[in-house]
C-alpha cells in the first residue's frame, strides 16, 4: 500500500523541460531512502500550468512543486518524503497575490475551473488502464452496452446539448442521429486529433493525459450509430500523444474493451490510429477523410456530408477529441447534469489554451458563459508587467479578436459569433498595448496562406493578394482606396472558397478592421504603427542631449549604422552618437543596451 | 479478455489506490501528523500510514492528510484533526489502533475522541 504518491508531469511542456529525468531521479532517490514500498511515482499528463513546469505534486498533501529540476529531487525526497517537511522554496508562488500556495487545488488558477474534460489529466497515469477504470472509466461503455438501446444513447447526447468542440459547434447528438439514420451496412466513427490551430493544445493534452476517455467515447459512438471500426487521425508531430494512445488501445484490446464481442456483449469495435503530416487543412473534415483513405489531404464539396458519405464513401461520424472526452460523463451523470453547466445554447465546459501576454499560460477548463474577464484576470492572472489588455484572439486563424470593450461578455458559441469571433478549438491568445493589430492579422493570414491547399482559386490567390495588401499597409505604402478594396476582397474570398479554411481566412482581418480600424488608418495616413511593431514604419533615434557618448550602442549595432557626431551635450564629456536611418535595420539592439534612455523608437 | 465483473473488481480495488490524488476537495477535513524529530522517533510514520490506510481503504473523501512539522506536545506521536469550520483537536500518544477510532468517531462521526486529547 503506497502512502505517498509523487506525480510528475509527463505532458509535452514539462517533458521538454526534462521531466522524464526528474521521474527517474525520484525513483532512484526513493529506492536509496528505502521508501519503494511506501511511495509510488506516477507519470501523468499535463496539469495545465505549463508555464511553471516541470510540475511535481506530492500526495496526500497535494503539495504543488513548480519549476522542479533534477537537482531538487534529493531534497524533496529527504525533506518531504522522509521527514515530512514541505520544501518551501519549491512550492508554487502565485504571481498575482505573491502568496506561496501549498496545494494545486488552492490556486486561483485551479479553483475557478470546472474540470470535466480534463478531470483525469494530471491525476492518473495514462499508461495504466486500471487507474482509468478506478475513475469510473469504461463504466459508461458498460452501461450503454448492457442497459441502453442505440437510440437511447443518441437521445441522451442530444438532450445534453453537447456541441462539437472542434470548431463549428454542431450539435453532436444530431450528427450521430444523421449517421445512424443514413442507409448503409458499413459505418465508421472517426476522431479529429489534428489540432491545427496554432496555440491550441487541449486535444494533445487529453490524448496524453487521459487517452482512454477518447477510446471509450468512440466505442459508445460506434454502438450508437452502428459502426464496427474507428480511426483516430492525429498529427505525427504529437509523438507522446500518439504513443500513449497506442498503449491505451493495446491495453483496451487486451482487456477486451476493444475488438470482437466486447465484454461478452456481442458488440464489435476496433480502433486504429492514422498519422497526419500536420497540415492545417487536414483538420477540415472532408480533407481529413481523404487523407485517411490514403490520398492527398484536399477538401471536397459538401454536400454530401460525412454523415451520408464519409470515410470510404460510407456514413461517418467525425468528432473532435474534446467533444468525445465529454461523452462518458454525459452517459454516466446524465444529460441534466451536463445541462446544468454553461448557457442555454452552449452547455457544458470548454477548454482554452491561454497564451500570449498572460501570466498563467496553460490549459484551463471553464463552464461556458464564464466572462472573458474571469478567464483573463482571475484564472489567467492578468496581463504581465502592468501592461494594458488590448484584445484576445479566439478561434485561431479562422477566428477574430475580442477587444477590451467586450471584456465582460460571457463566452459561448453564439456570443463569440455575434462579436465577430468564434469559439474555434479553444486557442486564446492575449494581446496587450504592445501588439499591433494589423501585424496580428498579418500573422494569421501568413499562416493560412501557407496552409492553403491550393485547390480553389479564391483561397489560393485571394488570400495571397489579401496578404499583399497587409504588407503594403504595414510598410506604409497603402492608400485608403487599398483599404476599401481589401475589405471587398475579404468578403469575396469568404463567399467563394471551397472549404472552411478559405471561408474563414479573412476573419482575423475583418475583425481587427471592425475594432481597430483606427490602427489601420494610422498605418496608411500617418505612416505610423501606434504600437511600435511594424518595422518599416519605425525609426530609432538618439536624443542627443541624453547621450553621454559612451558608445555602447555603436558596439551593439550589427549594421554599422551608429556614428559619433561632434556635438557634446551640456554637462556631458563625450560627443553624442547618431543613427543613420538608411543603414539601420531596426533590430532594437542599441535601444536595449543604452542605459541612459537616450535612444527612442517612434 | 475481461468480463464486466472483472472490470468492476479492478475498479473496486483501484479506487482506494488513487483516492488520495483527489484534488477536488470541498469543505475538507484536515489531518496533520506531527513529524518533527521527536515524532519521527516515537513512531509518527506509523501513525501517518495508519491515517492514509484507513481513509483510503474506506474510500472516505474530502480528507487531506498532511505531514506537518513538530508540534509542541509531550506525548508523541501526535496529530491534529480539523473538521471544516471547527477548532483543531490535538491527539497525543497515538497508535495505529487509536487512529482507527479517531477516523470512525471524529472524522466520520463528528465527535472528538476525548480520551485521546491532550489534557
Ligand atoms: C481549415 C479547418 C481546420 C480544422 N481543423 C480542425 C482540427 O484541427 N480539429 C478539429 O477537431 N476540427 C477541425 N476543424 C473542424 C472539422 O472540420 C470538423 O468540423 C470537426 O472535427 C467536427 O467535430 P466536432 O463536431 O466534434 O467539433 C477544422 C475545420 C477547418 C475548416
Ligand atoms: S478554401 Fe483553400 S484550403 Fe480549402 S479547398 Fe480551397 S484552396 Fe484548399
Ligand atoms: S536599431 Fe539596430 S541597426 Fe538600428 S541603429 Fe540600433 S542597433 Fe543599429
Ligand atoms: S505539460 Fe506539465 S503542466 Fe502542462
Amino acid at each position: 500500500m503506497y502512502r505517498s504518491h509523487v506525480l510528475v508531469c509527463g505532458g509535452t511542456g514539462c517533458h521538454s523541460n526534462n521531466s522524464a529525468n526528474i521521474l527517474k531521479a525520484f525513483n532512484e532517490e526513493i529506492a536509496k531512502a528505502n521508501l519503494t514500498a511506501d511511495v509510488q511515482t506516477v507519470q501523468t499528463g499535463c496539469f495545465g500550468l505549463c508555464a511553471v513546469g516541470p510540475v511535481v505534486i506530492v500526495y496526500p498533501e497535494g503539495a504543488f512543486y513548480s519549476c522542479v529540476k533534477v537537482e531538487d529531487v534529493p531534497e524533496i525526497v529527504s525533506e518531504h518524503l522522509v521527514k515530512g517537511r514541505l520544501v518551501e522554496r519549491l512550492l508554487y508562488k502565485e504571481k498575482a497575490t505573491g502568496k506561496t500556495v501549498k496545494a494545486l487545488s488552492e490556486t486561483n488558477f485551479y479553483k475557478k475551473q470546472t474540470r470535466v474534460v480534463l478531470r483525469n489529466c494530471g491525476v492518473i497515469n495514462p499508461e495504466n488502464i486500471d487507474e482509468y477504470i478506478a475513475m469510473d472509466g469504461y463504466q459508461a461503455l458498460i452501461k450503454v452496452l448492457t442497459k441502453m438501446q442505440p437510440q437511447e444513447v443518441i437521445d441522451e447526447v442530444l438532450a445534453s446539448g453537447l456541441r462539437g468542440r472542434g470548431g463549428a459547434g454542431f450539435p453532436t447528438g444530431r450528427k450521430w442521429q444523421f449517421t445512424k439514420d443514413a442507409v448503409g451496412d458499413v459505418k465508421y466513427v472517426a476522431c479529429n486529433a489534428d489540432e491545427g490551430d496554432p496555440g491550441a493544445f487541449m486535444d494533445r493534452s487529453v490524448l496524453e493525459g487521459d487517452p482512454h476517455a477518447v477510446i471509450e467515447a468512440m466505442a459508445i459512438a460506434a454502438y450508437a450509430i452502428g459502426a464496427q471500426q474507428g480511426y483516430v487521425y492525429v498529427r505525427a508531430e504529437y509523438p507522446i500523444a500518439v504513443r500513449r494512445l497506442q498503449i491505451a488501445i493495446d491495453q483496451a484490446k487486451e482487456y477486451g474493451l476493444l475488438g470482437k464481442n466486447i465484454l461478452g456483449t456481442g458488440f464489435n469495435f476496433d480502433l486504429e490510429i492514422r498519422l497526419g503530416a500536420g497540415a492545417f487543412v487536414c483538420g477540415e473534415e472532408t480533407a481529413l477523410m481523404t487523407s485517411i483513405e490514403g490520398n492527398r489531404g484536399e477538401p471536397r464539396v459538401r454536400p454530401p456530408f460525412p454523415a451520408h458519405k464519409g470515410l470510404f464513401g460510407k456514413p461517418t461520424v467525425l468528432n473532435n477529441v474534446e467533444t468525445y472526452a465529454n461523452i462518458a460523463q454525459i452517459i454516466l451523470k446524465g444529460a441534466d447534469w451536463f445541462k446544468s453547466m454553461g448557457t442555454e445554447k452552449s452547455r457544458g465546459t470548454k477548454v482554452f489554451a491561454l497564451g500570449g501576454k498572460i501570466v498563467n499560460t496553460g490549459l484551463v477548463e471553464i463552464p461556458m458563459g464564464t466572462t472573458l474577464r474571469e478567464v483573463i484576470e482571475d484564472i489567467g492572472g492578468g496581463v504581465p508587467n502592468g501592461k494594458k489588455f488590448k484584445a484576445a484572439q479566439t478561434g485561431g486563424p479562422s477566428g477574430g479578436c475580442i477587444p477590451a470593450e467586450h471584456f465582460d461578455i460571457p463566452i459561448d458559441y453564439d456570443n463569440l459569433i455575434s462579436i465577430g469571433s468564434m469559439m474555434g478549438s479553444g486557442g486564446m491568445i492575449v494581446m496587450d498595448e504592445d501588439n499591433c493589430m494589423v501585424d496580428i492579422a498579418k500573422f494569421f493570414l501568413t499562416f493560412t496562406v501557407d496552409e492553403s491547399c491550393g485547390k480553389c482559386t479564391p483561397c489560393r490567390i485571394g488570400n495571397k493578394r489579401l496578404l499583399e495588401y497587409l504588407d503594403k499597409i504595414t510598410s506604409g505604402k497603402a492608400t485608403m482606396q487599398d483599404l476599401e478594396d481589401m475589405e471587398k476582397l475579404c468578403y469575396y474570398i469568404k463567399d467563394n472558397s471551397l472549404c472552411g479554411l478559405g471561408q474563414t481566412a479573412p476573419n482575423p482581418v475583418l475583425s481587427t478592421l471592425r475594432y481597430f480600424r483606427d490602427e489601420y488608418i494610422a498605418h496608411i495616413r500617418d505612416k505610423k504603427c501606434p504600437a511600435g511593431v511594424c518595422k518599416s514604419l519605425l525609426q530609432y533615434k538618439i536624443i542627443k542631449d541624453n547621450c553621454i557618448g559612451c558608445g555602447m550602442c555603436q558596439r551593439q549595432c550589427p549594421a554599422n549604422a551608429i556614428s559619433r557626431t561632434d556635438y557634446i551635450a551640456p554637462g556631458k564629456k563625450l560627443a553624442a552618437m547618431e543613427i543613420d536611418p538608411s543603414k539601420c535595420v531596426k533590430c532594437g539592439a542599441c535601444m536595449s543596451t543604452c542605459k541612459f534612455k537616450a535612444i527612442i523608437k517612434e | 479478455m475481461k468480463s464486466i465483473a472483472d472490470i468492476n473488481a479492478i475498479r473496486e480495488e483501484m479506487q482506494s489506490k488513487v483516492l488520495i490524488r483527489d484534488n477536488t476537495k470541498e469543505g475538507e477535513t484536515h489531518v496533520f501528523v506531527a513529524m518533527g524529530t521527536v515524532g519521527l522517533q516515537s513512531g509518527a510514520v506509523e501513525v501517518f500510514n495508519a491515517f492514509v490506510d484507513e481513509i483510503t481503504s474506506r474510500l472516505i473523501k474530502n480528507v487531506r492528510i498532511s505531514r506537518a512539522g513538530s508540534m509542541d506536545v509531550k506525548d508523541q506521536p501526535a496529530a491534529e484533526v480539523v473538521l471544516p469550520g471547527k477548532a483543531p483537536v490535538t491527539y497525543v500518544g497515538l497508535t495505529a489502533d487509536m487512529v482507527k477510532v479517531i477516523v470512525e468517531k471524529h472524522i466520520l462521526g463528528g465527535e472528538p475522541v476525548t480520551e485521546y486529547i491532550v489534557k
